[in-house]
């Protein structure tokens, strides 16, 4: 599909509320790296690209654009051509791998773990590979969520599929278990579909080939449930997003059309429940206050604020939404030595926010921007999922 | 920045508002007033970020005629008889000064305060060297009132290519000489603001403004520039999150008036207003959506049940009791206008236009009687209630508000902010009370 640039009517709303061209004057805004470049880039005229390399790939321009115009497509599609010119560092190899890094630092704990949190080894890979010390490094688990799951006598009720991704596996088993309990409270029997990384490291640091092949491996093993009548949940937005949406619009996989209709984000799904009156709304009293920040690729999912929504059925609780705004890390993006101190600059604002609030637990839905998050300002993180669990008593 | 602690119903509101412009904020803000629970759901950003920032009342009546109109409520006195169909008309002049109170006190009570009132009409220098009439302007640009003499030091940045200075500064000299404005201009362009890598536009300026350190520095660069008694016209980038204390602090520091004229897009003054409305109706705990690129209504027994984010059967559906429509003309998306049909994007509600399509443009681009289509748009009754060809209502608890209704042409009359303050806060409060 071909973004149409005629759209934009050069109104430069997307380059106000671009967190990164506020952030740093490396990169152009969106509309100039975008829909502006595109007409040289069409013509086959001489343009820098290095800027592309800046776009954190939020979509907040996408978002606020009053036309639709879909900027970061073109980002991202100028971007593979520029890289398909030259060799990318291991570096961006390496973080667009970070599922291989992740399997080997759960089969490697504790020592991986030690690694990982040792000063010299973090200098090390910040001389020699550009990956900032400074940077929030997760610690892996070695009882992985597959694995956990495999040990358990398997559910009854309607079968349902669970797309964990990376982070729910290696880093953080404890979310899919609560997932896995929050289902099966509501008589569903989770399935665990054979599944690889979903490929969105891999198409941000410019490896499409790569992404692809993984996407295919996905699209046959999910296809397969769902042919047998199964629907699929994903707890992470970032993963959703792109077995939704990157998987057909940027890799043109076919057989990606299918997972749109039937891979739902997990609290979108629960709405669903609600909505047909079948959501298990016997919730226990949570006497606090926790603040929500929503992720820019949930935002990106254009399904609403359901986690939100699903929150405020747990009597007691108090969800007070924080003000719209990208937490910086994004993926990989803030890994890069180059641009940590962007990332941190783009999630100021709402880093301020969490201090000035003084809250102590921040529930977000994204992998990412919990640990941008907690790494910043030192709350505590929960997935929206978890919250439900322990209103189910868990 | 405080924010709102109580709990939602799930998926159901009182009052759903689509659009993020000023008659959808409004809209939001009147209905959040009323106790009503508020959801905004919209395409884009809302087209703020395209306007001056200042709200123009009525500007001129007949729009063709040359002179500015002196004061848009007494003006009004005799708008009835000329525009019965008129958004005005229908909303009355009592409900038009008590929105515009009410908005006044908003902007006040927040870190933009405007000034002015619907009973005359400022007349503001704009980028161009020209002169707009408007009613409410944001303080910060009050001192640059054209009815003042005085003598005026235009000040622009070299590199920021939506304001030149020498241009303003000579047009508006030759509008002195000819008598329709009061004070004379000169102008100065600064070299070097001391920037740092960043490319100079009037986003990057207006946040380096909002620093005390970088405003001492240009108040230094400054003030030799100033002859004694003159006043300081700036283009309006003086401060982005604090502009109200940038710019009370740089006339403390020049000892002088100051004064920002409005650029094209994006327009500071106009996020200025957009983040205060925003974050106002955040703080009172009204959910905004921004973004959502397909909005599918679910109709019901004449009445709206829903909006539905996707066109698939298990997209997420949002309810409500009453639902106001504030989606703006062509540029926000409201109309659509195809070969032989213009329509309305989201209800397809019946549009008011002329069957023949010559009757669509005048063959001038600008010209002071303005374009039909920017009058063209959706008929309502008095309750801001859509009506068809027939007078009847459409749909029970819908409501229309700013530029998506028919009969104002917002860019020849110069109403565009009146007419979405007035009809976004009448049906904002009727949604509210509706069942």
């Amino acid at each position: 599909m071909k973004p149409n640039i005629d759209q934009c009517i050069k109104c430069s709303i997307c380059n106000v509320y671009c967190p990164v061209l506020k952030a740093t004057g490396l990169f152009p805004g969106p509309k100039l790296a975008g829909p502006d470049a595109e007409r040289f880039r069409l013509q086959r005229k001489a343009i820098p690209s290095e800027w592309l390399e800046y776009c954190d790939y939020c979509k907040i321009c996408e978002r606020v654009c009053p036309q639709n115009v879909p900027i970061p497509d073109l980002h991202i599609r100028s971007r593979l051509a520029w890289k398909k010119t030259r060799r990318p560092p291991f570096r961006d190899w390496l973080l667009g791998h970070a599922y291989l890094m992740q399997k080997l630092g759960s089969w490697g704990t504790p020592i991986s773990n030690w690694i990982s949190a040792w000063g010299f080894s973090r200098w090390l890979l910040d001389r020699g590979l550009g990956i900032d010390r400074r940077s929030p490094m997760p610690s892996y688990r070695r009882r992985t969520f597959a694995r956990w799951f495999q040990s358990r006598p398997p559910g009854k009720g309607q079968p349902l599929a669970y797309f964990h991704g990376c982070y729910t596996n290696y880093i953080q088993p404890e979310l899919g278990r609560a997932l896995v309990e929050v289902l099966e409270k509501n008589g569903f029997q989770v399935r665990v579909p054979r599944q690889e990384c979903c490929g969105l490291p891999l198409i941000s640091n410019g490896f499409f080939g790569l992404a692809a092949r993984l996407g295919e491996k996905n699209i046959k093993s999910l296809r397969k449930m769902i042919e047998d009548g199964t629907e699929v949940v994903f707890s992470s937005p970032s993963c959703g997003m792109t077995l939704r949406e990157e998987y057909e619009t940027i890799l043109d996989l076919p057989g990606a059309a299918l997972l749109k209709d039937h891979v739902f984000e997990i609290c979108q799904f629960l709405l669903q429940l609600y909505e047909a009156g079948k959501l298990d709304t016997r919730f226990r009293e949570i006497k606090e206050t926790y603040y929500y920040h929503v992720p820019c690729h949930l935002r990106a999912l254009k399904i609403g604020l359901p986690g939100l929504e699903l929150l405020s059925l747990v009597p007691g609780l108090k969800v007070i939404e924080l003000p719209e705004g990208c937490c910086g890390l994004a993926g990989s993006y803030g890994y890069k030595r180059e641009k940590f101190a962007i990332a941190r600059r783009v999630g100021k604002e709402l880093f301020q926010a969490i201090q000035e609030s003084k809250a102590r637990t921040v529930i977000s839905d994204c992998e990412a921007c919990r640990m941008q998050i907690a790494y910043h300002t030192g709350v505590k993180t929960l997935h929206t999922v978890q919250v439900l669990g322990r209103a189910y008593g868990a | 920045m405080k924010l709102e602690t109580r709990n939602f119903y799930c998926m159901f509101y009182d009052v759903i508002v689509i659009g993020a412009g000023l008659a959808g904020l409004m809209a939001a803000e009147a209905a959040r007033g009323k106790g009503a629970r508020v959801l905004i759901l919209a395409r884009g950003m809302g087209s703020l970020p395209l306007t001056s920032g200042c709200i123009d009342g009525l500007g001129y009546f007949p729009s063709s005629s040359p002179a500015p109109v002196p004061s848009p409520l007494t003006t009004l006195g005799q708008f009835g008889d000329f525009q019965p169909r008129h958004p005005y008309s229908k909303v009355g002049k009592e409900r038009i000064l008590s929105a515009l109170d009410r908005f006044r006190d908003l902007t006040r009570s927040g870190a933009v305060p405007y000034a002015g009132r619907f009973d005359s009409n400022f007349l503001i220098p704009t980028a161009l060297g020209t002169y707009h009439p408007t009613c409410l302007v944001p303080e910060t640009m009050k001192n640059g009132v054209l009815s003042l003499p005085g003598r005026v030091l235009l000040l622009g940045f070299e590199g920021l290519k939506d304001f030149s200075a020498f241009l303003a500064a000579e047009n508006l000299n030759l509008l002195q000489a000819r008598g329709q404005i009061a004070p004379s201009f000169r102008a100065k362009t600064l070299a070097n603001p001391g920037w740092g890598g960043k490319a100079l536009n009037s986003l990057n300026l207006a946040e380096a403004l909002d620093e005390e350190a970088f405003r001492d520095r240009f108040a230094r660069q400054v003030q030799p520039l100033l002859k004694g008694g003159e006043k300081l016209g700036l283009p309006a980038v003086l401060g982005f999150r604090s502009s109200h204390r940038a710019w009370t602090d740089l006339q403390e520091k020049l000892g002088t008036e100051i004064f920002e004229i409005p650029l094209p897009p994006p327009s500071i003054p106009g996020i200025r207003l957009y983040n205060l409305m925003r974050a106002r109706l955040q703080e009172k705990g009204v959910r905004t959506i921004i973004g959502l690129s397909v909005l599918k209504p679910m109709i019901e027994g004449g009445e709206m049940r829903g909006l539905a984010l996707g066109e698939s059967r298990k997209s997420p559906i949002y309810r409500a009791s009453a639902y106001v429509l504030a989606t703006g003309k062509f540029v926000g998306g409201g109309l659509d206008a195809q070969r032989n049909r213009v329509c309305e994007t989201l209800f397809d509600l019946p549009v008011q236009y002329p069957q023949n399509r010559k009757e669509w443009f005048n063959t001038q681009l600008l010209t002071p009687a303005g374009q039909p289509f920017n009058s063209f748009g959706v008929e309502v009754n008095e309750d801001l209630q859509p009506i068809d060809p027939a007078g009847k209502v459409v749909y029970r608890n819908l409501f229309a508000a700013g530029g998506i209704l028919a009969h104002a042409d917002s860019m020849a009359e110069k109403s565009g902010g009146g007419v979405a303050i007035s009809t976004g806060y009448v049906a904002g409060e009727l949604a509210a009370k509706t069942k």
